[in-house]
């Protein structure tokens, strides 16, 4: 199995400086940004959106790594969403900064076969602390090869976040961070290292005497377990280090890199970054949606699996669950067809009543390549990109919280 | 083919935002209206058919028959709610039709009425398209959205202008000006509806009918029996075209759907057309009442009517063809986007508006000399439509 990396870096970017103005700070020195995920993404989200870039056929494995998977959702809506087996074996990896490495060396032993996803959605945790750049990312790999893996554990953390959202740094806890990067780093060899941490005192402490990686973090911000995977940015051999209750080292053979580069869009403010963070959980139009988990797993095939249905007397292809066929009067039944994932704009149009953080909602009609038709909401674009004729990919992303639900399903983006 | 249907009454509320009266008080004032027209009293009807397609968005009345046996104290009948969207009245009347032509029922009373301003207009069919319905299908449109798609194909392949959307408000409000029972009442510029806001691109504020409350009523009998009644100057029912096509949801997941035709009024008026013997609408009709929910609507349904081909519906719009003084008046009455679309009333007002015409008693609006007038109504991406022929005695 060849060796792919993927990444998904969010759309939208709040920067430093924003955040400075609205906390009436000076602003930063140079300028820097922090990648946060739109209204309707969340970790599972990102986590497909970063897997869906690779090829997964012979994927019978998968290790997941977050801080932030969201317990009313869950790897199944994964699984179903990449097309894969639902008896895949899941191991799911969490409990510090660092899990992400600890999850890759897993993947690493379960062998060929495995696909791994770290993916983390902290940039909710910026209403309770903004001085962190908590930020949000997910990368997939196959064909893992890792070496001279080393980890060790600390009691100490200098940045905890609790369930309720509230984040606390530590600030004479920061000895205990750089005393574990020091004790592992060593051990990865002479070549540059990309050490992964929130804090630039950390970072600079470290890195002391060291080579070092391009830092994601000016660029990206900090986007917790995912961190050390934003070292990647070509093929070879990359040694990254990352802290968290401890710290983690290993060298990571990168195979081809997809997808790490991404057009991104500024948000206007911090109100605005506020505004976006609550809608799913505040707005009362999403949560009074109507939804059902029995609704939602009896058609799971045709919604999250992008299944059309085939007639099986008279082979006209259909979108929606069918009973008997229209076309023909076949009492037969239908046979599941996987849809393509990519299509053309056949009509739109931008709602500026429905209830969004960033109006207007835009609604597209798709043809699929290779036959079907779905209408669903565009995200991550400007109305202005939006034109009947323009490519467009599927993309899973949380229509709303109906129900209490994770109402996943799926949007367009503009190719 | 012979009339079977007489129209020996009907009435017609205000339509507007009527804080002052509930969903009773409209149910009331349009069948008095009517009875008092065929010169009956209430308890000589002998069935009644109630339309209200959205009772859960207004006050939660019209969920059964019961509410227009309360209203009126007509208990010990049978009386039928009809629900069928936009298309309720259209289907309400048609039933009642056919009820009497069974010889079930003498004498029928259909109602059509939708309260709908006891609440704010984004409490109402806003909040219903965000909170009910599929989980995903079709989330994220207003119904003005759902049409929206429509012009959208319209501009990109048949070259419509943003300019010819407005013309059919424009033409619309000025219509209105004449009809005492509209809503908006004043003519309405070019400019000011080109400049309007932007509701789902590329339909603007104007480009909507606005939410109102409304009641309309008729009283039906079979035609050999109207000479019995009072009221000497009755209407007749020439045909009655109803279809379902197309669906709510799967047009939108249809690669088949082109989003220039509404399957359901073309299918209705083929019926209708049969029915009343009519082969040339342009030249037969007198005047047309049709289901202008948005700008575009009208547009489409000018094809799907037989008045002209797919895609030349601006010329008819913009040689003032449909205009009062043109070959066939569309919406005399100012349609949908002046009168407002109290949903379940909407066809019956539209049958009363023909019926006041083919009687010559449609005031300064009316069509000299109308004879034959088609009423028209539909839901969903015109999925559910009823068209209905009547004429002059």
């Amino acid at each position: 199995m060849t060796s792919v990396f993927s990444a998904h870096i969010p759309w939208l970017a709040l920067s430093e400086e924003e955040i400075c103005r609205a906390f009436g700070r000076p602003a930063p020195k140079r300028p820097s940004f922090r990648r946060v995920a739109n209204f309707d993404e969340d970790a599972i989200t990102m986590a497909y959106a970063a897997a869906s870039q690779i090829p997964c056929e012979s994927v019978d494995k998968l290790v997941i790594c977050s801080n932030t998977l969201p317990p009313e959702s869950g790897s199944a809506y994964l699984l179903k969403a990449l097309r894969l087996p639902m008896n895949t074996p899941v191991t799911v990896v969490t409990g510090s900064w660092k899990c992400g490495l600890e999850g890759l060396a897993i993947a690493a032993q379960l062998g060929k076969g495995t696909l791994f996803i770290a993916t983390e959605c902290l940039s909710r945790f910026t209403l309770s602390q903004p001085s962190v750049p908590f930020a949000d990312a997910a990368v997939a790999l196959t064909g893992i090869e890792i070496s001279d893996y080393r980890t060790i554990s600390s009691i100490f953390e200098p940045l905890t976040v609790d369930e309720d959202g509230r984040a606390s740094i530590f600030d004479d806890l920061r000895f205990s961070s750089i005393a574990a990067a020091e004790s592992v780093i060593p051990l990865l060899g002479n070549g540059p290292v990309g050490f992964s941490t929130f804090d630039e005192r950390i970072a600079s402490a470290v890195r002391k005497g060291l080579k070092t990686l391009e830092d994601p973090l000016p660029a990206f911000g900090f986007a917790g377990c995912v961190q050390p995977f934003l070292f990647v940015r070509e093929e070879g051999l990359v040694r990254v280090a990352a802290y968290g209750k401890g710290a983690a080292a290993m060298t990571l053979h990168a195979g081809k890199v997809q997808r790490f580069s991404q057009k991104s869009s500024n948000i206007s403010g911090f109100e605005k970054f506020r505004e976006i963070r609550s809608f799913m959980k505040e707005s009362d139009g999403m949560r009074a949606t109507f939804s059902s988990q029995s609704m939602l797993a009896r058609d799971q095939d045709v919604l999250l699996g992008l299944n059309g249905q085939v007639c099986r007397t008279c082979n006209k292809l259909f979108t929606i669950p069918q009973t008997v066929c229209s076309a023909c009067g076949g009492e037969e039944g239908f046979a599941l067809k996987p849809l393509s994932h990519s299509g053309t704009i056949f009509s739109f149009t931008h709602e500026h009543y429905i209830p969004s953080p960033i109006p207007p909602v835009t609604v597209v009609i798709v043809d699929l390549d290779g036959g079907g038709r779905v209408t669903v909401q565009a995200t991550d674009c400007n109305p202005s990109e939006i034109e009947i004729g323009k490519r467009v990919r599927l993309v899973l992303r949380k229509y709303h919280a109906g129900g209490g639900l994770p109402n996943y399903y799926w949007k367009a983006v503009v190719e | 083919m012979k009339p079977e249907i007489a129209i020996i009454g009907a009435g017609c509320t205000q339509f507007g935002e009527l804080f002052d009266k509930s969903y009773n008080d409209l149910i009331a004032n349009a069948t008095l209206e009517a009875a008092h027209e065929a010169g009956i009293k209430l308890k000589q009807i002998e069935g009644a058919w109630l339309s209200t397609a959205f009772p859960e968005v207004g006050v939660f009345k019209g969920r059964s028959g019961l509410d227009l046996a309360e209203a009126l104290g007509l208990y010990g009948i049978p009386i039928t709610r009809v629900s069928n969207y936009c298309a309720s009245a259209g289907d309400a009347f048609r039933n009642a039709a056919n009820a009497l032509l069974a010889g079930d029922v003498n004498v029928a009373l259909v109602v059509g009425v939708e309260k709908q301003r006891d609440r704010s207009p984004q409490q109402s069919i806003v909040k219903m398209m965000v909170e009910t319905g599929h989980p995903f299908y079709q989330k994220g449109f207003t119904a003005a959205g759902t049409f929206a798609v429509f012009a959208n194909r319209y501009i990109k392949q048949f070259g419509l202008t943003a300019k010819d959307l407005a013309t059919v408000s424009e033409k619309n409000h000025k219509h209105a000006e004449l009809n005492p029972k509209a809503f908006y009442r004043k003519s309405i510029d070019i400019e000011t509806i080109m400049k309007s806001p932007m509701v789902a691109h590329p339909l603007r504020l104007l480009d909507c009918c606005p939410t109102t409350d409304g009641a309309a009523a008729v009283i039906l009998v079979r035609a050999e029996d109207a000479p019995k009644f009072k009221n000497e100057s009755w209407a007749l029912v020439r045909g009655i075209g109803f279809a379902t096509s197309s669906g709510w949801d799967q047009p939108f997941f249809d690669s088949d759907f082109e989003f220039t035709s509404f399957r359901g009024v073309k299918k209705a008026a083929e019926v209708a057309y049969a029915q009343a013997g009519i082969s040339d609408p342009l030249k037969e009709l007198s005047l047309a009442e049709v289901h202008d929910c948005f700008s575009i609507s009208e547009l489409i349904i000018y094809s799907d009517i037989g008045l002209c081909k797919k895609g030349d519906e601006a010329r008819l719009l913009n040689d003032g063809t449909t205009r009062r003084a043109g070959k066939l008046p569309v919406n005399i009455s100012g349609g949908l986007l002046s009168c407002g679309h109290p949903v379940g009333a909407t066809g019956i007002r539209q049958i009363y508006e023909i019926t006041r015409h083919v009687q010559g008693k449609a005031g300064e609006r009316q069509v000299p000399n109308a004879r034959l007038g088609l009423a028209q109504v539909f839901g969903g991406p015109g999925s559910v439509s009823s068209v209905t022929i009547i004429s002059k005695k």
